[in-house]
């Protein structure tokens, strides 16, 4: 193997990385409304960001461990249960505060020239 | 086979490497979340779905235990990856141990007649030894974890890496029901109590009366039923290796079904026995209230064995059929 190759096990570690951080931040910002598992997955997918199931469904729990989602029961179509999520008042201003970093981050890489439009 | 049937493998072998706490919430949000995905690829078709599209969606909700590791908190003494194992190795180590402590006292009682001596002593020998020995397989366990964890989840994904995952390897949903732990500890506390006052305190059972400002205590039990005592500490003992089983697997299963129902025919035996070989009681006259009252346990206790017998038939045929 060359130097200069890419092992794809380091890119693809790097690369989950890098969306693990931004998943979890579209994840709050999109359940400002009440979500469902596959609503959310649906909307990240519709506006590009496409997360897999195996990331997003316990990312969603993981969240809730962490007091920043809320959940609820509730039965759909009077035929089975669903679980919705949203923000919890802790989670409304933990977001707050995360889009004031990612815009941080977001001008320290414009200035770094990586993130010019 | 169904396509549910495929659900449910999938969900089970999810629940299955998670902690028992997190299993049923966890496994019921799976379950609403492939049906999510199965409504919105079929449009609707509910039970219909075809077989296809369910392995499909399995297919991208990935291996049962990667999606349960990432369930799972991820700093965690034993993680989810090891947890499997861990579960495996402590059964075997802690039944093995706890068979040998049961011989022990078997043999002491049963074919020697040699009442406990110390019994809080024995007890305390015994949950000493057990906690010790799993307290030893947790900090092994912990450093495997610790210091290994890196290596082995390579080697693991390497490993992955070179067979694709496919969903039709899922294993068949064992016949199981998950314990009520309330339920099987109090049990065992109850035979616990029971073993110990029987074979230590026996002059406990006993009526009390205060004549003249004196208390005189007069035994219960005739000295005919101390022939039962060994036969009894054995009834009450082994439904606690069971329930201690049951607890460390984390599910009812066939087996310990069966073996539940055995001993409840064992206490029918020595119930049979006790009616049969009188008297129980030092008193003569209150013989026939503890003759009705054993008859009326025994009855009880026959129509509970045939309950337990069908049911367990019943739910064994099911499992065949969706064989």
């Amino acid at each position: 193997m060359s130097n200069n190759s890419i092992d794809a096990s380091i890119y693809e570690n790097l690369t989950s990385e890098l969306r693990r951080g931004l998943s979890m931040l579209a994840v709050l910002s999109q359940c400002e409304e009440l979500q469902y598992g596959y609503s959310l997955k649906q909307r990240l997918g519709e506006a590009g960001l496409d997360v897999s199931e195996g990331t997003l469904y316990p990312l969603l729990r993981r969240l809730e461990g962490q007091g920043l989602l809320e959940s609820r029961w509730e039965v759909v179509d009077d035929q089975r249960p669903r679980r919705y999520y949203q923000l919890s008042a802790t989670g409304r201003a933990t977001l707050a505060q995360l889009l004031d970093e990612w815009k941080n981050l977001v001008a320290s890489l414009e200035r770094l020239g990586i993130a010019k439009e | 086979m169904k396509a549910q049937e495929w659900i449910d493998r999938y969900v089970f072998a999810v629940g299955e490497a998670l902690p028992l706490h997190e299993r049923k919430d966890v496994e019921a949000e799976i379950r609403s979340l492939i049906h999510d995905e199965l409504d919105a690829r079929s449009n609707g078709a509910g039970e219909d779905v075809d077989e296809t599209v369910v392995l499909e969606v399995l297919q991208h909700f990935g291996r049962p235990e990667e999606l349960a590791a990432r369930y799972h908190a991820p700093r965690s003494l034993i993680g989810p990856a090891l947890y499997p194992i861990f579960r495996i190795v402590s059964t075997i180590v802690l039944t093995v141990l706890f068979g040998v402590w049961l011989f022990g006292v078997a043999i002491d009682v049963g074919m020697y007649q040699r009442p406990f001596t110390n019994p809080l002593g024995m007890f305390g020998d015994l949950i000493g030894g057990l906690l010790q020995t799993f307290g030893t397989l947790v900090l092994i366990f912990a450093l495997v974890e610790t210091f290994l964890r890196g290596q082995l989840e390579a080697e693991i994904a390497a490993e992955r890496k070179k067979e694709p995952w496919n969903p039709k390897s899922l294993p068949k949903v064992e016949s199981t029901e998950r314990p009520k732990i309330g339920e099987l500890v109090i049990g065992i506390g109850f035979n616990l109590i029971a073993i110990l006052i029987f074979n230590a305190y026996p002059q406990w059972i006993s009526a009390i009366f205060v004549r003249d400002g004196e208390i005189t205590r007069m035994p219960l039990l005739s000295e005919n039923f101390a022939v039962f005592v060994p036969w009894l500490t054995l009834l009450w003992t082994l439904p606690i290796a069971l329930s201690v089983l049951v607890l460390i697997r984390g599910r009812w299963q066939p087996l310990t079904r069966w073996l539940q129902i055995g001993l409840s025919v064992f206490g029918i035996a020595i119930l049979g026995w006790m009616l049969v070989s009188g008297p129980l009681l030092a008193w003569e006259a209150l013989e026939p209230v503890a003759t009705i009252i054993i008859a009326i346990v025994f009855a009880v206790a026959i129509i509970d064995v045939a309950v337990q017998v069908f049911r367990q038939i019943r739910r064994q045929a099911r499992d065949m059929q969706s064989a």
